[in-house]
Formats: structure tokens, C-alpha cells, sequence
């Protein structure tokens, strides 16, 4: 049985998805009950840019995988 | 608490990182990129690193969305419980009948934190700040602004529960330098 690489990416990308969303409802929290304080607003500044960076890097570690192949059961297991 | 929080974040951090060098050393692998098994740990890490960073930040509204604010008349607890549960109470200032400090535990010593509970007449619960800095004197600061409305109710009964036309109130927010 062959499983394209592409079935990671799309594992990926609904990790992404839930992630947004929970980001979206945790900046939503601040914004409604603790934008008048500057502390809160640096926070949301440095969590918005630490997690871009994050997502950048893993896309850099996601770029050489060559995603049109596909690949067996075994060879993903025939590591251990 | 964001101390502690600090420290957790670095663990959850390293830990995986820590685990690949450990792995790496003993096994003494490399993984090539057109590898699924490549694939498969990329993606599971980028998914766990998103999602602890998330949880970090969760963390950080919970606490920092618990505000509690003393007037003259009043004691107002507001409280963020997760992301979709957020508790407000009010308690009259005459009903104070005793305030409790404690600080419990080795961080909470050091780093000098704890709970504060406000034990009201009748049967109603007792009311709970937790994580509060500094707690012995919010708890000294609540019965002095009780004391002083007691008084004033004392000399001026007439005036009932709107003993002052305009309240006074101090933020107890852990962030607010004016507590």
C-alpha cells in the first residue's frame, strides 16, 4: 500500500488550522478584557511573532520533502 | 507563577530537542529529507511546538485576565476560567467579616505569592483570590478599607449602604504597580 507524502502535509496543515483558530480565541480574550494594558498588548506582539517564526522554520524543515513521491508502510517503519 | 511558567515553557521547549541529540548520540543516525519517517517528525514537531506555545499563551490570559478591585463598597472578583468561562462576583464590604492570607508551597514562599479568602457572614462561600503577590498586605489592606466603612457607617448610619457618593477603588491586578 502506497501513501503519498502529501497526506503529512495535510496532517500539517489541520494542525495549523486548530492552532489558528485557538490563537484567534486566545487574541480575541486579550483584545475584549485586557487591551488597556501595555504589558498585554507586548505579550500578544511577541506571541503573534514567535509563533510566525515557528511556522517559518517548520516550513524550512518541510521545503526538501519531495511531495509528489509516495511511500510503503515498511519503509517508514524499516527504520526502526 | 510566570516564573514557574518560564521554566515549564523552557522544559517543554528543550525536552524534544534534548531527546533528537540524546537519540542521535547513542544511535548515531541522520535522517535524510526524502524520508518519511523525516516527514512524519517534522510535522508532529512543528504541530507539538505550535501547540505548546499556544498553551503558554492560554496560560498567560488566564492568569493575567483575573482582576480583582477593592472600593469602598465593594469587592469585585473577576475571573478567567480557560478560554470560554469568565466568573464575576461582587461582595458588599460590610459583609467582610474576616480576611485570610495564606502562602503555601516552596515557590509561593520564595517568590512570595499565595491566596487570600474572605470569609463572609451567613453561609455564603468564601471568597478566593488566588496567585495574588504579596497577599499578607492585600488582606491587611481589605480589612482597613472594612474597618473605615464600618466606622463611617457607625457615626453616620443614615447614610445606609451609600455611606459615599463616589467609590474609591484600588486594582488588585497582579501587573498593577498601584495595588
Amino acid at each position: 500500500m502506497q501513501i503519498p507524502f502529501l497526506t503529512f502535509f495535510v496532517i500539517y496543515l489541520l494542525g495549523l488550522f486548530m492552532f489558528l483558530l485557538l490563537a484567534l480565541i486566545n487574541i480575541y480574550h486579550i483584545i475584549r478584557f485586557g487591551w488597556f494594558s501595555l504589558a498585554a498588548r507586548f505579550i500578544t506582539l511577541i506571541f503573534v511573532l514567535i509563533s510566525i517564526g515557528i511556522a517559518a522554520i517548520t516550513a524550512m524543515f518541510l521545503l526538501p520533502i519531495p511531495w509528489s513521491d509516495s511511500f510503503g508502510l515498511v519503509q517508514l517503519v524499516s527504520f526502526f | 507563577m510566570v516564573v514557574i511558567q518560564l521554566a515549564r515553557l523552557a522544559l517543554f521547549v528543550i525536552g524534544p530537542i534534548a531527546v533528537y541529540f540524546i537519540v542521535k548520540l547513542l544511535y548515531g543516525f541522520s535522517l535524510p529529507h526524502t524520508t518519511p519517517l523525516y516527514a512524519l517528525v517534522v510535522v508532529i514537531l512543528g504541530i507539538y511546538y505550535l501547540f505548546i506555545w499556544d498553551f503558554f499563551f492560554s496560560d498567560f490570559i488566564d492568569y493575567f485576565l483575573d482582576i480583582w478591585v477593592l472600593t469602598d463598597q465593594r469587592v469585585v472578583s473577576i475571573e478567567q476560567l480557560g478560554l470560554f468561562n469568565r466568573l464575576v462576583s461582587e461582595l458588599n464590604i460590610m459583609n467582610v467579616e474576616d480576611v485570610t492570607s495564606e502562602v503555601r508551597g516552596f515557590f509561593p514562599t520564595v517568590l512570595n505569592y499565595g491566596e487570600v479568602h474572605i470569609q463572609t457572614a451567613g453561609s455564603q462561600k468564601r471568597f478566593v483570590f488566588e496567585q495574588v503577590p504579596e497577599p499578607q498586605k492585600v488582606a491587611q489592606v481589605i480589612m482597613e478599607v472594612h474597618n473605615q466603612v464600618l466606622y463611617h457607617w457607625q457615626r453616620h448610619p443614615a447614610m445606609g449602604d451609600n455611606h459615599h457618593s463616589g467609590a474609591q477603588g484600588a486594582s488588585l491586578h497582579p501587573l498593577d504597580e498601584n495595588k
